[in-house]
């Protein structure tokens, strides 16, 4: 029987070309603004690690000075998200995690070493542990992180993107091969596949949605070789440190660095939570952190929350997406109305001959079915040139934020049916009550 | 005219879809004044002249390894260097870039104390050259002498002269921002005798309330990092950076950051304002589409449901223009109901948006504006379904009777 009834409802929707368009294009219409605006927003503010997101963790420290506190919030004391090297270093000591690293950044020259000297770029070298690509589970393309033993010698070594390998190898396997970075040849071990953590969760949160540096080295290079790029990343000390030497910064309190432990599971946290404390503790029989211990563990998620990454503004266009979408509807609504008003004398028909008012429900109810389907095949269409429309817009976006995956194209198809179905009841509930009688008349 | 009461007594005998239209008409047109109002708004904005000579300028930041007076000697070998090169035409130290995000703002006022301070301004400190390189124009008084020019490692000395921006002037002396000329100005607690005014000199944050409030005073910043901008020879500018890049690595440990053309700047300055406004677009379309869509599926409705009302009509002497001209008018009212109540609205949403957005309050023009562009949509959307209408033959009436 719902095969007549497609059968019929396919009749139907050919019979009026004009509506249908309007009636399908109109729900693609909604259905396409909403689902582009979703998209963007789940894309955006989703798990960056979803199988780890319970047992890793960044390291906060009440570390800041006795004079004033690191920041008042609400009247509430805040303690900063970065910690100071002397501390990374102390940590990473302590190994009391399965995997842990530091994370830093400094800026300058670099080039192939093929490369001419002008062809040299300023860049951004971000510096970690070898753990960093373990734990954030960072897949490489050619080559491997770099061993411990580079890790505690500090040596030149370097793992780059794909993307800075396509532009300086024109994508060939470059491990082994030498980049300049300042003066001093770093040999590429590795080389990353494909890999934009979204939102990046592990440095500052006003740069969640930039992508990964190009150039990832040693924590303890940047040490020994003593840069820091206090013009360009983000610092901060509760002592005066101007125009110190970079080994009284560096054993300093200043803080510059992002600490992120893993875990082997979720129930270790309160034991790594007695540990850090029983460090602050330490550190205060030595005479250090003054105030009052604050230091915490976040996950990944607590971390984007509290750094207002994932905020509520998000779902603000969605809402309103959703609202336009609502219009759309019920615009769709008041032209089934008219197509099912338009049908009065087959409906008294068919009633006449014998049709129950379920019959005609279900065969309505298969119409509005079939007019859903139309409306979100057409509207992933649509969708899908709002979406590249979006990344010609937002540039400055990782295009992955602007990418559908098939859950949310099977999720946009279901809401349009769903929706097209239910704002067709009503329409479909004023059809069933034509009397057979009523129109039989005028025909 | 006797169409019109006949009109508004059939929408009220059959109130529920035209009312739906109404409420959806005013919806639109709510946002859709706002939203063309911002659209404008920030066209104005991201296409304004910037001052600078935009298509011959570009900028970059170096590092300085010397220390104490050699690191001046340094600086200025620098700059004397890149303005040698056959394709620079000229080129100036500055203590930032206009529109590039990163600088300085101080405080602006008569006299020395907190409670003096009148404004902000943004600050650049340059030298005798940077009228020419970034090609401002001098509205009153007069330019520095080449003997006025001095370094520091931060900010402008006591007791020196400054230019500022017309913009800062205008705010400081509403009635005639001449009378700025001569007096001398706190900039950032310290005492400048005001010389100049130059028509057109932003800060270096384009979404500032206090862009357009500027300050140049002839002192170069000499620090570990600095920045230079540069003026290319006509139609040399590519050349220009790439000799320029060739010259200054020629010096050992050089390090070069942030070269790139004033163009770049812009683009940069204002890209999420770019996005902002390609976005409102979109929406806008899409809106209209709506509306008109619904206007046209509404007009259709109608007149299917009295298609025997129309061909009565017809039957009784009534031509095809005046069939058109019936259901034209019907939509015209409908739409008008619409755009009143719409206009109420968007007066309404507009003094929120003013109050806790900091927006303008959106000018007469856009709402008379807004009017006539959602009627003329209206009748656009409604002249296929009335055409059709009045084609209905007369015939229809009496097979049924």
């Amino acid at each position: 029987m719902l095969s007549y009834y497609f059968k019929l409802a396919w009749l139907s929707l050919r019979k009026t070309p004009l509506l249908s368009v309007l009636m399908v294009s109109t729900i693609a219409l909604g259905i396409a603004a909403a689902m582009v605006t979703y998209t963007v927003s789940y894309m955006m503010t989703k798990d960056p690690l979803p199988e780890k997101s319970d047992r890793v963790f960044t390291v906060q420290l009440s570390s800041w000075g006795p004079d004033q506190p690191y920041l008042m919030v609400d009247g509430q004391e805040e303690i900063p998200a970065m910690v100071s090297y002397r501390d990374a270093r102390s940590l990473k000591a302590a190994a009391k995690a399965k995997q842990e690293t530091a994370i830093g950044l400094f800026k300058i020259m670099s080039r192939a070493e093929e490369q001419n000297r002008r062809d040299a770029q300023m860049r951004m070298i971000r510096t970690t542990h070898n753990d960093f690509f373990s734990m954030f589970q960072v897949p490489f393309l050619y080559g491997n992180a770099w061993s411990e033993q580079d890790d505690s010698s500090g040596n030149p070594v370097v793992v780059i993107t794909k993307a800075l390998n396509d532009e300086l190898f024109g994508g060939a396997n470059s491990v082994g091969r030498h980049i300049v970075m300042g003066e001093s040849l770093m040999q590429i071990v590795g080389v990353m596949d494909d890999w934009f953590p979204i939102p990046r969760f592990y440095y500052l949160s006003s740069q969640a949605y930039q992508d990964p540096e190009a150039l990832f080295v040693p924590l303890e290079y940047q040490i020994n070789q003593q840069i820091f790029s206090h013009n360009d990343v983000t610092w901060s000390c509760w002592q005066d440190v101007e125009d110190v030497d970079f080994s009284v910064f560096i054993a300093s309190d200043c803080i510059w660095l992002f600490y992120w432990a893993e875990l082997e599971s979720a129930e270790d946290r309160a034991d790594y939570m007695d540990f850090i404390n029983a460090y602050v503790d330490e550190q205060k029989s030595t005479g250090r952190f003054a105030r009052e211990n604050l230091s915490r563990l976040f996950t990944i998620d607590d971390y984007l929350r509290w750094a207002e990454v994932l905020s509520n503004e998000n779902d603000m266009a969605v809402w309103l997406a959703f609202a336009f979408l609502l219009a759309c509807l019920l615009n769709c609504m008041s032209l089934m109305m008219t197509k099912f008003y338009g049908k009065g004398s087959e409906i008294g028909l068919r009633r006449a001959v014998g049709a129950s008012r379920n019959d005609i429900c279900w065969q309505f109810l298969c119409e509005a079915f079939l007019i859903g389907i139309l409306g979100g095949v057409l509207g992933l269409i649509f969708a899908q040139l709002g979406l590249q429309l979006i990344q010609q817009i937002f540039t400055y976006l990782n295009v992955t934020v602007m990418q559908m995956d098939l859950n949310i194209m099977l999720m946009t198809l279901i809401l349009s049916v769903v929706t097209s179905v239910l704002f067709g009841l009503w329409p479909i509930y004023r059809a069933a009550q034509i009397q057979p009688s009523s129109q039989l008349k005028s025909l | 005219m006797k169409d019109f009461t006949v009109i508004l007594k059939s929408l009220w005998h059959s109130k529920t879809s035209p009312l739906l239209l109404v409420l959806q008409i005013a919806v639109t047109f709510t946002i859709f004044v706002n939203a063309v109002y911002m659209v404008m708004q920030k066209h104005e904005k991201v296409t304004a002249p910037s001052g600078v000579n935009e298509q011959q300028v570009f900028s970059l930041f170096i590092n300085l390894q010397e220390t104490g007076e050699a690191r001046v000697a340094e600086f200025e070998q620098a700059v004397r260097d890149i303005k040698s090169l056959d394709s620079v035409d000229n080129a100036i130290p500055v203590t930032s870039v206009p529109l590039s995000g990163f600088g300085r703002s101080v405080d602006i006022g008569y006299g020395p104390a907190d409670e003096d301070k009148l404004t902000s301004s943004g600050y650049y400190g340059s030298n005798y050259d940077s009228l020419d390189t970034l090609g401002l124009q001098l509205v009153a008084g007069q330019w520095f002498e080449r003997s006025d020019v001095s370094h520091s490692f931060f900010g402008a000395r006591s007791g020196g002269k400054v230019l500022i921006s017309k913009a800062l002037a205008q705010t400081l002396h509403p009635d005639n921002w001449r009378e700025v000329l001569g007096k001398t100005l706190y900039v950032h607690n310290e005492p400048q005798q005001v010389i100049g005014v130059v028509d057109d000199l932003k800060a270096v944050w384009s979404f500032w309330r206090l862009f357009d409030h500027a300050v140049l005073s002839p002192t170069f910043e000499v620090r570990d990092k600095v920045g230079i901008m540069v003026k290319a020879q006509a139609g040399t500018l590519d050349q220009a950076i790439l000799d320029v890049k060739d010259l200054l690595l020629m010096t050992p440990g050089r390090q070069i950051d942030k070269l790139k053309p004033f163009t770049q700047t812009r683009e940069e300055s204002y890209r999420t304002d770019v996005a902002e406004l390609q976005t409102l677009q979109l929406v806008l379309v899409g809106l209209l589409i709506l509306t008109m869509l619904a206007i046209f599926g509404q007009a259709r409705f109608a007149i299917l449901k009295r298609r025997k009302q129309i061909g009565t009509r017809r039957a009784l002497g009534a031509n095809q223009f005046q069939v058109l001209r019936y259901y034209m008018l019907e939509n015209f009212i409908v739409t008008l109901i619409g755009v009143v109540l719409g206009m109420i609205c968007a007066v309404l949403v507009n003094t929120q948006l003013v109050s806790y957005f900091g927006l303008m309050p959106v000018p007469a023009d856009y709402l008379t504006a807004g009017a006539v562009i959602i009627l003329l949509a209206g009748q656009c959307a409604v002249f296929q379904p009335a055409w059709q209408a009045a084609r209905v033959s007369p015939a229809l009436a009496t097979r049924s009777v």
